[in-house]
């Protein structure tokens, strides 16, 4: 600090004081800590996150893509029977579907003909992958229920991004930002404590807790 | 028992509650003293570094040492004060800011009421100011923290540090100039000049 000037000595000399708080200050901050149960320690979530949305998308695509595959290899075996007995009427042949497309109702439900049933059998799997996914899962569900969407992200330099975007922009999140003196600088640098303030502030939102970079934009 | 900070902050980690009473005697004077000049009553003080001892021994676990525990620890403090700043009505256009004691080194008595004068005057012109101006001015005039660690505490850019500061005493020196109590009309214009630089 050899930079003060006239001015900086004035600030120095008006702000110094030697004050200390009452005697019993130390015995009530104790007694209040003895109440107060320390923060578990968390586990470095977010690679894990990204592993299970990676999974997930991987499972989606596997899914969609082999749905006409299975489709046929589930309809193949009824269908051509089913043909064969029916080769004497060349009026029925010409109206009988194609091998690939949806069985009628007569050859029994959906559930039966792609052999699974409908269960959410794609979240649950998503679940058991990953136990810290769920955090992800609140995370996102309790955002959306006022209006945010949440995405995390990993950037190339390691640092966890939590970018929160709804149609008309994060008024109250940057508002809430700005109250504590964060600045915008393309991104605000959250710590942990940090974050669970802000989820503690915004009733309803509950951004995975660690340190970010959190970027707020309106939805493209 | 004696620790020194790195054992008392280890042990603290772990939940060792007396490791912990130990860094609170060892910082409750700045911590408390950061609060008082933030603006704070005396009472408001002490619940603003009471907050932000608790605050510390909750997020302990996860405390991974980057920064200095008092830098941790100061930044928990200055937002615990802001927080009670924007809180309570009472601070609202604020005027009677706590006259606090002094240590001086035996001056006139002519000289000591003018030092007092302008102590007083810049309190007061301090507790006009946003709470964010107030955080970086005593930051940096009491706790003689650098821009580079003010940043590291309350986790901004330096380069937002910087210009906080230059506007927060910007805003000061014209209250002071206002109110007669700058040395000399020079100083306003520095200001003025900072601020446009």
């Amino acid at each position: 600090m050899k930079d003060f000037d006239k001015f900086d000595e004035m600030m120095r000399d008006a702000l110094v004081c030697d004050e200390t708080p009452s005697s019993d200050f130390t015995r009530r901050v104790m007694a209040k800590v003895a109440a107060t149960p320390q923060e578990r320690l968390r586990r470095q979530a977010f690679p894990y996150l990204k592993v299970a949305a990676a999974a997930a998308a991987c499972l989606v695509l596997v899914y969609v893509g082999t749905l006409p595959l299975r489709m046929r290899m589930g309809s193949a075996a009824p269908k051509n029977q089913a043909y064969s007995t029916a080769t004497t009427d060349s009026a029925t042949m010409e109206a009988a579907p194609e091998a690939g497309e949806m069985p009628d109702e007569t050859a029994g439900s959906a559930e039966d003909y792609y052999g699974f049933a409908a269960d959410n059998s794609l979240e649950a799997s998503l679940r058991e992958e990953s136990g810290t996914n769920d955090a992800l899962i609140t995370a996102s569900q309790k955002a959306a229920a006022i209006g945010y969407r949440v995405e995390v992200s990993t950037r190339e330099d390691g640092v966890t991004v939590c970018k929160l975007t709804t149609p008309a922009g994060c008024a109250a999140a940057e508002l809430w930002l700005a109250e504590q003196g964060f600045a915008d600088d393309g991104g605000y640098v959250l710590h942990a404590v940090d974050v669970a303030a802000m989820n503690e502030a915004l009733p309803g939102l509950s951004l995975p807790e660690g340190d970010c970079v959190l970027i707020l934009a309106p939805e493209a | 028992m004696k620790y020194d900070e790195k054992t008392a902050l280890h042990r603290a980690q772990k939940g060792d509650q007396a490791a912990f009473g130990w860094l609170v005697e060892a910082y409750q004077g700045p911590v408390y003293r950061l609060a008082l000049r933030m603006g704070l009553r005396p009472e408001d003080a002490e619940e603003a570094a009471q907050n932000a001892f608790l605050s510390a021994w909750r997020g302990l676990p996860s405390f991974r040492g980057e920064a200095k525990f008092s830098t941790w620890l100061y930044r928990l403090a200055s937002n615990a004060a802001v927080d009670i700043l924007r809180r309570e009505k009472k601070y609202e256009n604020q005027s009677d800011i706590q006259d606090l004691q002094q240590s001086d080194d035996a001056p006139s008595p002519q000289e000591q009421l003018e030092r007092q004068d302008t102590q007083q005057a810049v309190r007061q012109a301090m507790a006009s100011l946003p709470p964010e101006f107030r955080q970086v001015l005593v930051l940096r005039y009491l706790q003689e923290m650098s821009y580079q660690e003010i940043a590291q505490t309350l986790a901004l850019p330096e380069g937002t540090v910087k210009s906080r500061i230059n506007r927060a005493k910007g805003q000061l020196k014209a209250l002071l100039a206002e109110s007669g109590n700058l040395f000399g009309g020079e100083a306003v214009q520095e200001a003025g000049k900072e601020e446009r630089q």
